[in-house]
């Protein structure tokens, strides 16, 4: 599918916010099924997969440590089979949506096809699934059974972490310890870069994860920053999120049913409550949703892009210098 | 200066940090004595730790649940950091201002005072003083949220003058009380409820509607005093000066009395004391010019074991030897058995039991504590796979002989000086074990275990309970 040529872009408002402490505590990826939401928690209060439905109810846990010890990145497939990468056993694990375990693949490593910490994954067009291999300092690809199938990255690397397949098989990773973006196209080849170390715009602090919609819009999830930078398909700033959430449904029911909560609340500043914290991973859908999951707050927050596809018949030609006089 | 000289820069590095391996002992002694002290006086000279592993792998850092992964992230921080005397100024100010979990369970503002600690620990009194007294975890741990103009509470301002600056007997109950007055307003931001997003941080609110402006006289002087007046007072007395230098000498040179039996025991080492109280009052209480004083005189260079290490100095100094707990965390390292491990001891860190913190000294040790206390030792050595343990094995060469085996190991995970009765004892284990061949890697892999044991051993001596 060709990429539109412009954007008419309207805006990316916040959409609402799923989960909360307790249900989806930690969360490190998200996940979605045919009716169910599947968000992957990794810590203290729960390493498992808690499954919760778009009227964030909460359904209840699959998997567990017995599966998966570090689990960094979470995929659904077609049949709603769960896929789990755990950098501490080297593994990639599937279960199906009841939680019943089927495969685990991966062995340690640093030959061909075996893994040292596999973190972030996406399938590619075919199906197959593209992980980083982080301790490796590669990106390698496997059928769904773990055959490996390419090695990509090898020597620009540092502790890669999310990966994201654009609707053109182009490999986007995130080149951790380098704070920067390397795009790659479906035969491994070095596309473009994108960010430097920092905090400015277009600059990342140990950035975790990468995610591309189909207009071809890259999103980075710049971690320590607190914050996402949206750019285009170009690699040019677009804007960031920080934050701007508001209560989930089953956060405003605990809190309607506890009145020292209420007045706790109706006491304290609510600008800072709906700030990012340590966002782990990002995802976005066909219809352009945003997912974040907002780590340290234990939520998922979500966004919608509004936009508009242009012609390049309907706007003006790239301009090489800026100008004052606007109409 | 021979192995003497090596054995000064240990007993060096033990106290101003958590000691050395043996690799580190020799990189850091290539400079002077007094070079070494300037270095760890100025941590700023060396670069902070990189924090991107432990924080990606230990994702509990990231949120505020249980404050068990945060202080075991701190021990980590005392096994890998290159700025040692940093974290042990934190833990200095920890142990004076002991301020717990337990009251608040508010992660964010513990984790936040010991980063204060760490901070400002080495500067002067003044701004360590000020700056607790706007902390809001000591805030709420001592009610001064509590404090209003109108109805006075004077939990802090009692305890900023007998535990934190002046100690018993230097004061009246009404210089308490107008203490107390000055410090009315003083309180923080209502942090949002630990549901349903998690904890959030906190700052200080200057509420000046409830601060009582009015006269008030204290120690001596009459004003319309703040807090920072009362701070600035507290300061140039020559009672605070001695109370923090006796807190100075007892964590770093030699364990003294506890610290509630102050007003009536005097200093073991009173001359000392005097030497360090003319430094404060010289640079108006600068922390970093006293402990420079401090660890360049004679008695500090002859307080060799006079300390019982505390439980976060054990564990540290233990981990550091066998390399473990690395910058880059591997699989199955949890910070929190850091944590637990000090904790069973007696030291949990960050939640100390009262406000008047640790007794130390041999008050760490009693049946059940020293009984953990091996035992952690020991098993740090069960595995003859830890890098640290690698280490020693590689610098004892292809042949020990079993007369230099003590001799050998007690200066690879030291140098450590062990008296005779201790010494017989892990001769005869040596003269046990032989002549040990290491030239050969099967012969290294056989004889592995029996220099662990030897080090096993070496730990569990009354003498390794010491700094």
């Amino acid at each position: 599918m060709a990429l539109a040529h412009e954007l008419l872009r309207s805006g990316f408002p916040y959409y609402m916010t799923l989960g909360q402490r307790r249900v989806t505590s930690n969360p490190v990826d998200i996940g979605f099924g045919k009716e169910n939401v599947y968000v992957l928690t990794k810590g203290g209060l729960g390493t498992e997969v808690r499954v919760i439905n778009w009227e964030d109810e909460n359904l209840g846990v699959l998997g567990g440590t017995d599966l998966f010890q570090w689990p960094a990145a979470l995929l659904v497939d077609s049949e709603e089979n769960l896929i789990v990468s755990d950098e501490a056993k080297h593994t990639v694990v599937t279960m199906d949506k009841d939680g019943n375990h089927l495969e685990t693949w991966g062995v340690k490593g640093d030959g061909e096809g075996e893994l040292d910490r596999p973190s972030g994954m996406s399938f590619d067009s075919e199906g197959n699934i593209v992980l980083s291999d982080t301790m490796n300092n590669r990106v390698q690809r496997f059928t769904r059974s773990g055959e490996h199938l390419q090695t990509i990255g090898v020597g620009d690397l540092d502790s890669p972490w999310g990966v994201a397949v654009d609707q053109l098989d182009n490999v986007y990773v995130v080149d951790w310890k380098n704070d920067r973006i390397v795009k790659y196209s479906r035969d491994g080849d070095l596309v473009m870069t994108l960010g430097s170390s920092g905090s400015g715009k277009g600059e990342f602090n140990r950035p975790s994860s990468v995610a591309v919609d189909n207009h071809g819009d890259i999103y980075v999830c710049d971690r320590q920053n607190n914050r996402v930078q949206l750019f285009n398909k170009e690699g040019k700033y677009i804007q960031s999120f920080h934050g701007n959430a508001s209560l989930s449904k089953s956060g405003q029911t605990y809190i309607l049913a506890n009145a020292v909560t209420l007045r706790l609340r109706a006491m304290s500043d609510v600008e800072k409550t709906q700030l990012l914290d340590v966002p782990m991973t990002i995802r976005v859908d066909d219809d352009f949703r945003l997912f974040i999951t907002d780590f340290g707050n234990h939520r998922i927050q979500i966004y919608k892009k509004d936009a508009i596809e242009l012609s390049q018949d309907q706007i003006a030609p790239e301009m090489r210098n800026p100008i004052l006089f606007t109409t | 200066m021979g192995s003497n000289d090596l054995a000064l820069k240990a007993h060096l590095l033990r106290r101003a940090g958590f000691g050395a391996s043996r690799g580190e002992l020799e990189e850091i002694a290539k400079n002077g004595y007094e070079e070494i002290v300037e270095d760890l006086i100025h941590p700023e000279r060396f670069e902070d730790l990189d924090e991107d592993y432990i924080r990606r792998y230990n994702p509990e850092l990231s949120y505020h649940d249980g404050f068990q992964n945060h202080a075991g992230r701190w021990i980590w921080r005392m096994i890998n950091t290159k700025r040692p005397l940093e974290e042990k100024m934190a833990l200095f100010w920890h142990h004076v201002f002991a301020t717990a979990y337990y009251k608040s369970e508010h992660v964010p503002t513990l984790i936040a005072q010991i980063e204060t600690f760490r901070n400002n620990g080495l500067s002067n009194i003044k701004k360590v003083l000020n700056d607790l007294a706007k902390d809001p975890a000591m805030n709420y741990w001592l009610d001064n949220c509590e404090n209003h103009s109108d109805q006075p509470n004077e939990n802090w301002g009692r305890e900023l003058l007998e535990l934190f600056s002046m100690g018993v007997g230097n004061y009246s109950e009404d210089d308490i009380k107008n203490a107390s007055r000055a410090f009315t307003g003083w309180t923080f931001e209502q942090p949002h409820p630990l549901y349903p997003f998690g904890h959030f941080a906190s700052s200080f609110i200057f509420d000046e509607d409830d601060h009582d402006g009015s006269e008030k006289t204290f120690l001596g002087k009459t004003g319309n005093f703040n807090g920072e007046d009362i701070v600035e007072i507290i300061c140039e007395q020559p009672a605070t000066a001695k109370f923090i230098c006796r807190h100075l000498y007892t964590f770093f040179v030699e364990d003294e009395p506890q610290v509630h039996t102050w007003s009536i025991e005097e200093p073991r080492n009173p001359e000392a004391i005097d030497e360090m109280i003319k430094v404060f009052m010289e640079t108006d209480g600068d922390i970093r010019s006293i402990l420079r004083f401090v660890f360049n005189s004679d008695f500090f260079k002859d307080a060799w074991y006079k300390k019982v290490k505390n439980p976060t100095e054990l564990v540290a100094g233990t981990i550091k030897l066998t390399g473990m707990y690395d910058v880059i965390p591997k699989e199955g390292e949890a910070l929190g058995t850091l944590y637990g491990s000090a904790s069973v001891m007696g030291q949990a860190l960050m939640n100390p039991p009262t406000v008047e913190g640790w007794h130390t000294g041999s008050e760490w040790i009693d049946g059940g504590t020293l009984n953990e206390r091996v035992n952690f030792a020991v098993n740090q050595f069960d595995d003859v796979s830890t890098p640290g343990f690698k280490d020693i094995l590689s610098r004892l060469g292809d042949q020990v002989k079993s007369d230099d085996l003590v001799g050998r190991c007690l200066d690879l995970i030291g140098p450590i000086e062990v008296g005779n009765e201790t010494h017989a004892a892990l001769s005869s284990y040596a003269d046990a074990v032989g002549d040990l061949d290491l030239s050969t890697d099967q012969a290294r892999t056989e004889n592995a275990v029996k220099i662990a044991r030897m080090i096993q051993l070496i730990v569990s001596t009354r003498e390794y309970q010491f700094a």
